[in-house]
């Protein structure tokens, strides 16, 4: 309960204030987006504490992303011992550099009166949380070492499951307090970002490396006669190219993975002799019981009845298992009147083939999803996912010259009786005619 | 081999063969624990199902020791078999009753963890696979149903799995390695236990069971989607089984003093390629007169 | 040719007495704010002397405007304060940014305790105290700290434009009873090729198409603070407060409505001019190209004649309203600079082409001291400049990029000015002399005429020739201006709001 609060409400609920209050806050007071710099009133702190935090924090933040978004790519990257190492270290240096950075900052913002005129409460209350969370990385790091490579498999499928609406918290609810306690800090920090100074990250100018030096702004509509066109083509160029950037960054992150595959293909590395010559067989063996399958489909159709078994090895507690005239599976039970049962195997649930042995309540069980049908009746216990009986099959019993000792049709009426001494001999069918009644 | 006694087991090889038997194979893959076990030997289900996470008098594995539950009463050992059913999969009552016999009538000292035959195996590239498969009927059962297509397995060999086990080689399935969590001799992750001793601890069987389960805690969502084939169980096992004693590994890396030295660094270079940054101009003027 | 009009100016520097009336007129309407205390968007400084920011034009500190790269076939302008990629580094910490110390801290006076200070012994005194803190302060520096060469030895003696002088000049310019000093008023040059717009990483700073007023969005900028160290000039201030940089508008709400800039108007010595230029924003960054020595007549040459009918059809082509071209025919700014040529952009070096000429002053020139009479000998008339107390050199490193020729065409220019209105009024001097001065001056009796009424009798009308402007924003939509004094400083009704 706890965790889907805290794991699946938290999240959504901090991504949507997130993205939405951040949009709100742009469209309704664009002045308040600003990086409300500081070093404008002390310098030298400023230095020692926003570029290591920064920089810090940007490649953490980075490695987070790729980590989450080509989780593959990422997973081969870190599979290698040297570079786990080699990650695992940096990653560490910085976040040593993100604690040191706010450590600074936070002191230098406690300690000069200048900047104290320019501290809100938001802003302590930012730096209390990013204190935990990299303090909690940091811990992470030591005690559950080895997080880029683990987290491809715990935080990384939570994180789609988040994305694809399909929230499964299992990935994550065995991890130890440390990782959870991080995990709700991030959902936290997002949570604050329109509330706080933190919408300064969606302002990072990205387009000033494409753009020409000088900004021209018309009022008048001089560009629209004059410099129409150029400006028009000057504008598209751009866009298009801010697109271009976006759409191949994109599809670049998300390419990576597809093309690790393709990659692995071409140079990864080869199937052993041993290994090919058993796929090849598999493959082999698969092509020719379709072809099997295809000419007993087709022998059936010609046949009038189907040998499903000799009476006598019928037995009441372990089915045999048969193939009908539709190609799907039944059992064959011999009843209590000594007479053949015959019931479909396909669960009526989701078409799995149901077990053949009988348990002491007389029921035979579909394992997919632990559904127990009654052979007598047909009928799945109450609480299965199943809720249609099993049908039950006719069938006719021949003896050795093929003469018809018996019959019973898919409604249960039953004609004939078998004789005690034939019942050695005697073969039980199915019969096409029955089964087109049926 | 296994395979045909497999299928001779369920009894039901008659006229369309294939097809049975390719529908009962998409049967096992879909649930493997739960038809193969009627009338089997309680002993090789517990090892097959139970000893993954519990020993006899073995001590605390990731469960609890089960020496006690002989003590326990009937009912209250029967729900509790039944409660593991999350992890084991299904149980039919004729399982349930023969595990509670076992358990009841185990002896703690001849639980198979304690006198396990992994030690007959050599450290690199043991038989181990024939090892498990000789003196466990229901590991051959397991190995039919998650190895479905692979009819027959490879000698494990503890190399293959040592790469498997350090993310040298990645697995089939793309499951984590097992180096980001757990350690041997101290080196690895550390969210999870060391297995250096493992094979002393958890009988072969057990130890490919639980390889190819993973019925723990964090492990079992984590390999839902990335199942570890038999194979590659068999080489993990045959790995953990051969490091008896310390294993001369690659050096244990100084994540914390690289980390730091980093840090440093970076401290340096701002310092050094910000000493030009402007300090108060009114400091440079200086008085003539 | 891309022909654009830029409402421009010029500052006559011989009529200026340095009474800080355009600083107080600009910092009451529009400054006048928490966080913008320290900001004056108009100033004037004294010559010699630091300057506000202290030390401004020192720019190996500041790292403000262009610097020309590449050799002679690819010469290339770059901005000395950044590139595109170590902009993003100095996003989080910028080295050249000048702080609160190298303007001053901003202060008032407790001036309630005059009145509530409990009944004593002592007379009561009201203590400065932070405008930003709120506690007291020790009063350190000022916005004219070193006016009228106050503390000279410090500030004085530090000017930047000393640097290349001999001792000798440098004796000569501070020798007692004979000191010198000059006022510079300063305003945001609006250049016509602007550093501050070419490093904002958001993109919002831009310069005016229709007269060239260089603002900055304020819903736009993000506070990367780049544009402070970017503009050569130091006319873009931080405010503390809102965490946005703010500079001159140029008094666009009032240029709009056709009224005069609120310097403008209420400079007292009349010595500013407004008018518009046109130009050919097309070979700008070219003209920037040349050597030091050729910056000013490059920057001349890509102003366009007014009066060319060529130039004219392709202003109109470009969309330039006919009330402009009109503005730019009668633009007083057109005849100091172009016709006249005594206008001189200041510290042309910095390439960004500003857009606002000064008129160097002539006076300390002439006040040459001989056996304790100003005077100047007639007979060796231009020798004068050699020796006069505000060094050419200096004036040239101001005005001219270090070209010494073209302050001295320009003051012989001027001085020929005067002696000719001066023969004609006292009839004391030698008319030969006088038109061997005119000639050497590269004047006439008509030019000196026209200058000599536009720099001592001009009219209101004469000196600001202000064509109808589009609108920036609907300012009649806001509410009196006096009822958003004190709170809100950029002509529109939102007040300014520091982020959460």
């Amino acid at each position: 309960m706890i965790d889907s609060l805290l794991f699946i409400a938290l999240p959504y609920l901090a991504i949507f204030v997130g993205v939405f209050g951040s949009i709100y806050r742009m469209r309704t007071a664009p002045m308040t987006y600003s990086s409300l710099s500081s070093q404008f009133l002390e310098s030298k702190g400023l230095m020692w504490g926003s570029l290591p935090w920064h920089i810090g924090i940007t490649v953490i933040l980075l490695a987070h992303v790729i980590a989450f978004l080509a989780p593959g790519f990422w997973q081969s990257l870190v599979s290698h011992q040297t570079v786990l190492a080699a990650v695992e270290s940096i990653g560490l240096g910085l976040s040593i550099l993100c604690l040191l950075g706010l450590i600074i900052l936070g002191l230098r913002r406690l300690t000069s009166a200048k900047l104290q005129a320019v501290t809100s409460v938001m802003d302590l209350v930012v730096i209390l949380l990013l204190l935990l969370q990299v303090g909690l990385g940091m811990a992470i790091a030591v005690h559950c070492k080895w997080g880029s490579a683990w987290c491809s498999g715990t935080t990384t499928p939570y994180l789609w499951s988040l994305v694809t609406f399909q929230p499964d918290v299992t990935h994550i609810s065995d991890l130890p307090l440390l990782v959870k306690a991080h995990i709700v800090g991030a959902w936290l920090f997002i949570f604050v970002i329109p509330f706080s100074r933190l919408v300064h990250m969606f302002a990072v100018p990205v387009e000033y490396l494409f753009r020409p030096p000088q900004n021209v702004v018309w009022t008048n509509p001089r560009k629209f006669n004059a410099d129409n066109q150029h400006f028009v083509k000057e504008e598209a160029r751009r866009h298009f190219l801010r697109a271009f950037a976006g759409i191949a960054f994109g599809g670049f992150l998300l390419s990576v993975g597809t093309f690790r595959n393709v990659f692995s293909f071409f140079f990864g590395p080869r199937l052993g002799r041993k290994e090919e010559t058993e796929l090849m067989e598999l493959r082999l063996s698969r092509l020719e019981s379709t072809v099997g399958q295809r000419k007993l489909e087709l022998e059936r159709q010609a046949s009038n009845y189907i040998l499903v078994g000799k009476l006598a090895e019928l037995s009441p507690e372990n089915g045999k298992y048969f193939i009908d005239f539709k190609m799907q599976p039944a059992i064959a039970f011999k009843g209590k009147d000594e007479l053949p049962l015959l019931i479909s195997a396909k669960c009526t649930h989701l078409g799995c083939t149901v077990g053949n042995k009988v348990d002491q309540q007389g029921r035979i069980l579909c394992p997919c999803h632990v559904s127990y049908f009654d052979i007598v009746s047909g009928e799945p216990n109450a609480e299965a996912p199943a809720k249609a009986p099993l049908p039950h099959l006719g069938w006719v019993i021949m003896d050795e010259r093929g003469k018809v000792l018996a019959r019973r049709d898919a409604s249960g009426k039953t004609s004939g009786d078998v004789q005690p001494e034939l019942r050695v001999t005697a073969r039980v069918y199915i019969s096409k005619d029955q089964e087109g009644k049926a | 081999m296994a395979t045909g006694k497999e299928i001779h087991s369920t009894g039901t090889r008659c006229i369309p063969q294939r097809v049975v038997a390719a529908s009962l194979m998409t049967l096992f893959m879909a649930f493997a624990n739960c038809s193969n076990a009627f009338g089997q030997d309680s002993e090789a289900l517990y090892r097959e199902k139970c000893s993954g996470c519990h020993s006899i008098g073995g001590g605390d594995l990731v469960g609890p020791d089960l020496a006690r539950t002989a003590t326990w009463p009937d009912s209250e050992l029967q729900e509790s078999i039944k409660r593991m059913e999350a992890n084991t999969g299904p149980l039919t009552d004729a399982e349930v009753n023969g595990l509670k016999a076992y358990l009841k009538n185990a002896k703690p000292k001849a639980d198979s963890a304690a006198k396990s035959p992994s030690g007959t195996s050599s450290p690199v590239s043991s038989p181990g696979g024939k090892d498990a498969s000789t003196t466990s009927p229901a590991t051959d059962a397991i190995s039919l149903t998650a190895a479905a297509g692979e009819t027959s397995a490879e000698p494990a060999s503890a190399e293959s799995g040592r790469k498997l086990f350090w993310g040298d080689e990645a697995f089939k399935n793309g499951g984590l390695s097992c180096i980001a969590c757990h350690s041997v001799d101290g080196n690895g992750g550390n969210m999870a236990p060391d297995l250096t001793g493992i094979s002393q601890k958890m009988a072969a069987p057990a130890l490919v069971s639980a390889c190819e389960h993973t019925p723990y805690k964090v492990m079992k969502t984590a390999y839902k989607s990335h199942t570890i084939l038999h194979q590659e169980a068999l080489d993990l096992q045959a790995y953990l089984s051969s490091l008896k004693e310390p294993h001369s590994q690659p050096k244990k890396p100084q994540v914390a003093l690289i980390g730091c030295g980093f840090a440093g660094v970076v401290f340096a270079i701002i310092a050094f390629g910000y000493r030009g940054r402007n300090k108060s101009a009114r400091s440079k003027l200086q008085r003539r007169d | 040719m891309d022909i654009r009009a830029q409402v421009s100016m010029v500052f006559h520097l011989d009529k200026c007495i340095g009474c800080h009336t355009c600083s107080v007129a600009c910092k009451n309407v529009w400054t006048d704010r928490p966080g913008a205390e320290y900001m004056w968007w108009n100033n004037v400084e004294t010559k010699p002397g630091t300057g506000f920011p202290t030390l401004w034009e020192d720019q190996n500190h500041y790292k403000g405007g262009w610097k020309l790269s590449g050799n002679n076939g690819s010469r290339k302008l770059e901005l000395r304060s950044q590139n595109k990629l170590d902009s993003f580094v100095k996003l989080f910490y910028n080295p050249n940014q000048p702080g609160l110390e190298d303007y001053y801290e901003p202060w008032t006076y407790k001036y309630a305790d005059l009145f509530d200070s409990e009944l004593g012994t002592d007379q009561p005194t009201a203590i400065p105290v932070s405008q930003i803190t709120g506690e007291p302060v020790d009063i350190e520096a000022g916005p004219n700290w070193d006016d009228d060469l106050s503390g000279s030895p410090i500030y004085a003696e530090n000017d930047f434009n000393l640097e290349g002088l001999s001792e000798e000049e440098r004796e000569q310019l501070f020798e007692i009873e004979r000191v010198s000093m000059m006022y510079l008023p300063r305003i945001c040059n609006h250049c016509a090729n602007p550093s501050c717009v070419a490093s904002c990483p958001s993109g919002a700073l831009y310069k005016r198409g229709e007269d060239g007023i260089v603002l900055i969005n304020q819903d736009v900028c993000r506070g990367w603070r780049a544009c402070i160290s970017a503009c050569p000039y130091k006319k873009i201030y931080y405010n503390w407060k809102t965490g946005k940089s703010e500079k001159c508008i140029l008094c666009y709400p009032k240029l709009e409505t056709g009224q005069i800039p609120n310097c403008f108007q209420s400079c007292v010595g009349r010595i500013r001019y407004l008018g518009v230029l046109l130009y050919d924003a097309d070979r700008v960054a070219e003209a920037m190209k040349v050597p030091d020595q050729s910056l000013v007549e490059s920057q001349r040459s890509v102003i366009c004649d007014p009066f060319d009918e060529n130039i004219v059809a392709l202003a109109k082509k470009s969309g330039i309203s006919d009330e402009f071209i009109k503005a730019a025919q009668l633009s007083p700014v057109y005849k100091y600079v172009m016709k006249w040529k005594i206008a001189l952009p200041l510290h042309v070096e910095y390439r960004t082409m500003p857009m606002l000429f000064y008129v160097p002053p002539l006076l300390p020139v002439m006040g040459k001291m001989d056996n304790g009479i100003y005077d100047n000998p007639v007979d060796q008339f231009f020798t004068s400049l050699d020796k006069s107390r505000l060094p050419i050199k200096y004036l040239a490193r101001l005005f001219s990029a270090g070209n010494e020729e073209i302050i001295e065409s320009v003051m012989k220019k001027l001085m020929a000015v005067r002696y000719y209105k001066r023969s004609l009024d006292m009839s004391d001097l030698d008319i030969v002399m006088v038109s061997r001065m005119m000639r050497e001056g590269s004047t006439t009796p008509q030019e000196a005429e026209e200058i000599y009424r536009l720099t001592a009798l001009p009219t209101i009308d004469e000196r600001f020739v202000i064509p109808e402007i589009q609108r920036e924003e609907a300012i009649e939509s806001s509410c009196n201006p006096e009822l958003c004094k004190g709170s809100c400083g950029l002509g529109i009704n939102q007040a300014p709001g520091r982020g959460l």
